[in-house]
């Protein structure tokens, strides 16, 4: 590790070495007390003018101090006197090898090196631009905190902190070992959180060596190092108040700087159906809302394969008059039931790929050429049937309740449609099967990603399918390491 | 936190309501008797199971003698199910698409952990629930006491064959000697089953001698009138379960300890 020399020629000539390339490299030779020394930043990163008023011309204004001798002072007592002897709002801890100065500069602190001195001093002057803090657009909600997560470290870790204010919250801030080394932060109450787990995600994370760190779901392979799995058991939001529960309820969350995105972990099955306004809303309607949502998921994952299957291998379940419907739809189609179903999914599928990928202004075209002319014309053309393009739709918009388990939803509705309409009935039961136990075969740190309550009692527990009252869960607290057998 | 995982009560329970519901038949005597001699053919398993686990606690050669057989009987069980459940696909859905899920059936017993089957056995107990909402008042409308009662006089007594399961006996391994409370529910679960089929058969049928799959297809409300497919794909699933199961009972076995594989507690 290279220290910090005490010539100020060597260290600016190493740093030169280092960025002189660079545009945004800033330094400027200065004498402050009669010692030479130089000020070191990064434009744009650091703030000259807060530098300028807590530094430079607060020390112009100084008398520097009277030597016995009358000599100017040394770098070494100049360097004293401004960390120790003055008032000037220093960073308490010195800098003194280059691996740390680089550290500090890229983190948009101005650092202060004297001539005749082996350390630096840095002042947190940061002046970086940043997205402010605006209400997140993936995460609607009615009630509650409109603040969402920007993309600067510090500034999240500050929106959790001003949320909890206890000294129970702990946030621990690591240089991940990327090309880029970038800054994240493992947050945790050191009362709820289980300690071994805390320190085994601190190992896990300290351990992982991604290429480049650009959000926190980057961690998951060294968390969850399984080769394949349906059901991730983490979750992620960009509400401050949100990660702010998760954190009350023992969970550990992880933000990585430069994303607004903070992973939640562990995370369970259930939680994908419960949002912030649950409880702010009646427990009745809560409920409601919450067993719409399961139904919901369920629609869109296995509608379209139940629907191939009834109307292919067991029309005698569908009640006549509508099976006379489908019948007649499906006589004006040349494609089979199956095939017209697979190809629906898979159009609204790339319809739906296309307008979150393109500019906002042609996501709108995207959406009307695909519903006015695809959906329609389809059906004037004889191309699709009716019942076809209704169960397609209903199970795409059913996909929008629970948007958190949009990946394992596509997924399985593909699965269980190709199983139900290859294999028929069997195939649909092999896939039910094949849904239930990745869901309860999952799990993280000990915590099973399905509650492991025995029937008949999940459904109706305090905070499960329905939920009790918000004064009656607030009696008993939840903890996710609570034994929960 | 960090526990030995062991089946539940409801996952036994769930594996021994399937081999039951596919086991139950129409008793050849009188409803009557059969219901008694099923009482009582359940508070003798009961006890059974009770003495086996004073036994298991006691004697190092029953020990032996248990963990040897009792590996045994789950791989009977377990190629009784599998036939049980290829037949139902073959006869009732003409598929022969188990075979093709039958290795990945018996992957997923390797390596899955008790506890993952606790979860999925609390969802199949839901489903069952609902395949018996809904079967009942389909059903309630064609029951008449006045069948049952002729059927009963027009039939000899005679005494029925007891269900016995490899899971009644699995307590003991799996517990540390222990035989814990609800295994000793188990034989009435099972009789209990026996019972509901008998009665349905008695009440809807009569003296008439019918498969029970009939009981099934008898099944009308108003607009939908079959459901014996539904029911049938819920059976289905609690036949993949049991499979599922009883290869994670065996390993269990023959380890000695839970294992700990996918979504055991880490």
């Amino acid at each position: 590790m290279q220290k910090l020399s005490r010539s100020l020629a060597e260290n600016l000539a190493a740093l030169d070495a280092l960025f002189g390339a660079s545009a945004d490299y800033y330094v400027k030779e200065i004498a402050i007390y009669h010692c030479k020394g130089a000020i070191v930043l990064f434009d744009g990163m650091a703030s000259l003018d807060s530098l300028w008023e807590l530094l430079l011309d607060a020390a112009s204004r100084q008398a520097p101090p009277n030597r016995s001798d009358a000599q100017p002072l040394t770098g070494q007592e100049a360097y004293a006197l401004i960390l120790h002897g003055s008032a000037f709002p220093a960073e308490s801890s010195p800098v003194q090898d280059m691996p740390d100065l680089v550290k500090r500069l890229t983190a948009g602190m101005a650092v202060l090196l004297l001539d005749g001195c082996a350390e630096g001093i840095a002042f947190s002057v940061q002046g970086l631009k940043y997205r402010s803090v605006e209400e997140p657009s993936g995460e609607g909600n009615l009630r509650g905190s409109r603040e969402g997560f920007a993309d600067l470290l510090r500034v999240n870790l500050s929106l959790l902190r001003r949320l909890i204010r206890t000294p129970d919250l702990v946030q621990e801030v690591q240089q991940a070992d990327t090309a880029a080394k970038t800054e994240y932060a493992l947050c945790y109450c050191k009362s709820r959180a289980d300690p071994a787990m805390v320190r085994r995600v601190r190992k896990t994370l300290a351990a992982a060596k991604p290429e480049l760190l650009l959000d926190s779901s980057y961690f998951v392979p060294w968390l969850l190092p399984s080769w394949a799995r349906l059901f991730t058991p983490v979750s992620y939001t960009e509400r401050p108040a949100a990660a702010a529960a998760k954190l009350c309820e023992g969970k550990i969350i992880v933000l990585v700087n430069g994303s607004p995105s903070a992973m939640v972990l562990p995370a369970l099955f259930c939680e994908n159906f419960e949002c912030l306004d649950d409880y702010a809303s009646t427990a009745v309607f809560a409920s409601f809302l919450r067993v719409l949502k399961y139904a919901s998921f369920y629609l869109t994952v296995f509608l379209p394969g139940v629907f191939v299957c009834l109307a292919v291998y067991l029309p005698e379940l569908i009640p006549p008059q509508l099976l006379y419907k489908i019948a007649a739809a499906e006589k004006a189609t040349p494609l089979p039931l199956f095939a017209e179903m697979l190809l629906v999914i898979l159009v609204l599928e790339v319809i739906r790929e296309a307008g979150l990928r393109m500019p906002q202004s042609l996501g709108h075209s995207v959406s009307l050429v695909s519903a006015l002319i695809l959906g329609d014309a389809a059906i004037a053309t004889g191309l699709m049937s009716t019942p076809v393009i209704f169960v397609a739709s209903v199970t795409a918009i059913a996909l929008f309740v629970t948007p958190s388990l949009y990946e394992p939803a596509v997924l399985l509705r593909l699965g269980v449609l190709l199983a139900a309409g290859i294999a028929g009935p069997v195939g649909l039961v092999g896939a039910f099967f094949a849904f239930l136990l990745s869901l309860s075969g999952t799990g993280m740190m000990g915590v099973p990603y399905l509650a492991p309550h025995p029937f008949p009692q999940a459904p109706l527990a305090e905070d499960g399918v329905i939920r009790r009252n918000y004064r009656r869960l607030s009696r008993q607290g939840f903890n996710i390491w609570q034994d929960r057998r | 936190m960090k526990q030995k995982e062991v089946f539940s009560g409801p996952a036994l329970g769930l594996s021994v309501l399937t081999a039951a519901l596919a086991d139950a038949a129409a008793p050849a005597g009188s409803v009557r008797t059969a219901l008694l001699s099923g009482l009582l053919n359940a508070a003798v398993l009961s006890a059974l199971i009770l003495l086996a686990g004073a036994f298991w606690q006691r004697s190092q050669a029953f020990r032996l003698a248990w963990m040897t057989a009792l590996p045994l009987w789950l791989l009977a069980e377990l190629a009784r199910t599998v036939l049980q459940a290829h037949a139902v696909c073959r006869e009732e859905f003409r598929s022969m698409a188990l075979l093709g899920a039958l290795p990945l059936l018996l992957w997923a017993g390797g390596q899955l952990a008790p506890g993952s089957w606790n979860a999925a056995a609390r969802v199949l107990w839901w489903m069952v629930f609902l395949g018996i909402v809904l079967c009942l008042p389909g059903l309630l409308g064609q029951m008449h006491w006045a069948r049952l009662v002729a059927a009963d006089a027009a039939r000899p007594a005679r005494s029925v064959q007891a269900l016995v399961y490899a899971e009644y006996f699995f307590g003991p391994p799996q517990c540390a000697g222990k035989t814990p409370k609800h295994l000793l529910g188990l034989p009435w679960l099972a009789f209990a089953v026996q019972a509901a089929a008998w009665l349905g058969m008695g009440l809807v049928f009569g003296a008439g001698d019918y498969p029970q799959r009939e009981l099934l297809r008898a099944w009308n409300a108003g607009v939908f009138s079959r459901l014996d497919a539904l029911l049938l794909l819920v059976w289905l699933a609690c036949a993949f379960y049991r499979i599922g199961f009883l290869c994670t009972a065996l390993r269990t076995c023959l380890c000695g300890t839970a294992p700990a594989g996918k979504g055991a507690a880490e």
